[in-house]
């Protein structure tokens, strides 16, 4: 019998391997679009299988002969479930975008197979349960993201990009081995639940944080915080649209990592970390909206806005350890609140994201041009498209009734609890100028869109086709669900925050 | 003997990190990444041997992380085939192209 957690990571990897048969057997019968159509059926049964494993949580697989301190553990929680079927969506829908935008490509056979790697490893990480399966996991989907976005390498741009963001999350995964290895040997384990138990009873001392420094910059350096977000803007440019949209998806696990570690090893009543990061967090949001505005490429713009959301993140990670630090658990709503708004806005990033750079795809299939004056009036001649993109736009913006305002409300009124604190009431400040001039630009963008008069290279522009507007329409709809059923996901995340904290 | 020997492999780390960041040559830098590999590996190596017994799950850590990091530098150096078809030269200073 095998164990329920193991059901995705199997169809993944199995149609890993037949993936290039299928192909084979594809051009023989001269319909090779059966590839695109195998590998996006695997996605969806996957998803299926892991939304069926929600009431059984918490799940854990062990190799029978090792027990769990010493050999690989596989171990399903609601916070897992949270980031795969996050994950999941986006990856699911880029598979049905390229069936029509990567046509124009050969060697399809392998980009279909490197995106069901990438998932695999998605999937397993978020399942993982100690630190080396992490890491292993963490470097499948590195490994594949390299190779998918320098992918038509007949672009120099591609080329450029790709080998700039091997270089940047190569070092920054390898100085996150250091640190584990580190930690491996203080503790003597590297299993997530064990760990904890050993790591608490120690003093805090300088190894420690030595060994909290090396994740968070590791780590950071592949979420794009500002010191190392150098790779992302050429990244984005060199890399097919859809990847770029599940690059935004990379960004939020490598975030995720950061925030397992520290919160399920180092706890952070003990430690005193939430000032690095708040200020990492700070920079971010500032440097990213302030290179965003001056960008005239569109995929540069949403490149550094990632950052500036990533700010978001790290602010709010930020404030949230901080708080419980400084005034322990009478603060705790604050601490929960800041860390909600962390996960929601996790959420609206990566769906909001996701949509924007499809809908650039769209666009730019269209015009052939991906300066942002080229998308002027483009509502008049594809309306599907930049309807989803407005929504899209107006989210990520914080405009009041949709999602993402209420996760950037809920990381800023956390950090407005205590306003005696000069840390928080610099954050506070930061907080709210970044978020109204964030929102500057998005709304600049959609005012492009929506109520200028049509362009010169914009006239000839069609409606894509439904393999291409489905996916965008299907994620504003998403993204529109979650501001009518807030509750709902809030309800979802605060499940999956208390499996965190070792809850169930 | 245990702090000696963590002494020096955190020195390679250091060595490894400044010849990433110094040389302009790509090859030289995928070196760098290799040799900063090495170290992480003689690390888990040490750690594992700390009380005088062998750490067989240190060292299996090690195995897996050699794997990785030769997938990772033949990625590498096939992107640098790439760079060296479209600019002619393996060298940082002429990736500069993108920008705005």
């Amino acid at each position: 019998m095998v164990n329920q957690i193991l059901y995705p990571l199997i169809l993944i990897f199995v149609s890993v391997l037949i993936l290039p048969l299928v192909s084979k057997v594809g051009d023989y019968l001269k319909f090779p679009k059966i590839r695109d159509f195998f590998a996006f059926i695997v996605l969806a049964v996957s998803m299926l299988l892991i939304v069926s494993m929600i009431p059984y949580v918490p799940l854990s697989y062990h190799l029978s002969i090792f027990g769990p301190p010493f050999g690989i553990e596989l171990y399903a929680s609601m916070m897992s479930i949270y980031l795969a079927l996050l994950s999941i969506t986006i990856v699911l829908l880029v598979a049905f975008y390229s069936i029509k935008y990567m046509e124009v490509d050969n060697g399809l056979d392998k980009y279909y197979t490197l995106i069901l790697t990438l998932s695999g490893g998605i999937v397993g990480l978020v399942f993982s349960q100690d630190f080396f399966t992490l890491y292993v996991f963490w470097e499948l989907i590195c490994i594949s993201s390299y190779t998918l976005v320098s992918f038509r390498k007949y672009r120099w741009q591609a080329v450029e990009g790709g080998i700039k963001y091997l270089l940047m999350s190569t070092i920054g995964s390898l100085i996150a081995l250091y640190g584990i290895s580190m930690l491996y040997g203080v503790a003597g384990t590297l299993n997530f639940a064990s760990l904890s138990d050993i790591i608490v009873k120690l003093q805090p001392n300088i190894s420690l944080y030595f060994i909290i420094v090396t994740i968070v910059v590791g780590f950071g350096m592949s979420s794009a915080i500002v010191p190392f977000h150098s790779w992302i803007p050429d990244a984005y440019v060199g890399a097919p649209n859809c990847i770029a949209s599940i690059s935004t998806v990379i960004l939020k696990i490598s975030a995720f990592n950061i925030i397992r570690s520290l919160i399920t090893v180092f706890n952070p009543t003990n430690y005193n970390y939430g000032p690095i990061l708040i200020c990492f967090g700070l920079l971010s949001l500032t440097f990213g909206n302030f290179l965003a505005i001056t960008q005239k490429d569109i995929r540069r713009l949403l490149a550094f806005s990632s950052v500036s959301n990533m700010g978001y993140i790290f602010t709010g990670f930020g404030v949230a350890s901080y708080i419980i630090y400084t005034y322990g658990y009478f603060l705790s709503y604050a601490f929960e609140m800041a860390l909600i708004g962390v996960f929601l806005h996790m959420m609206n990033h990566v769906f909001g994201k996701g949509l924007l750079f499809m809908t650039v795809g769209n666009f730019s299939v269209q015009t052939k041009n991906y300066s942002i004056n080229s998308l002027e009036g483009l509502v008049k001649k594809m309306p599907l498209s930049s309807f989803s993109a407005a929504v899209g736009l107006l989210g990520l913006a914080g405009v009041p009734p949709l999602s993402g305002f209420w996760s950037k409300l809920f990381i800023i009124a956390s950090a407005a609890t205590v306003l005696s604190d000069p840390i928080l009431l610099v954050t506070l400040s930061l907080l709210v100028f970044n978020s109204v001039f964030d929102a500057a630009y998005y709304v600049w963008v959609f005012q492009k869109i929506v109520f200028r008069p049509v362009s010169e290279k914009g006239q000839s522009a069609t409606e894509v086709s439904v393999f291409m507007w489905l996916p965008v329409v299907v994620l504003a709809t998403l993204l529109i669900i979650i501001t009518i059923r807030l509750d709902l996901f809030i309800t979802f995340v605060r499940a999956a925050l208390w499996s965190l904290f070792g809850g169930v | 003997m245990y702090t000696i020997l963590l002494f020096f492999t955190f020195l390679i780390v250091c060595l490894s990190i400044y010849c990433i960041v110094s040389k302009r040559n790509m090859i030289k830098t995928v070196l760098g990444v290799e040799i900063l590999t090495a170290s992480i590996n003689l690390n888990f190596v040490i750690v594992g041997a700390r009380d005088g017994y062998v750490d067989a799950l240190a060292q299996s850590f090690a195995i897996i992380s050699i794997a990785i990091g030769a997938c990772v530098a033949a990625l590498a150096l096939a992107l640098i085939v790439n760079v060296y078809r479209h600019y002619g030269k393996v060298d940082w200073d002429v990736v500069r192209r993108l920008k705005w």
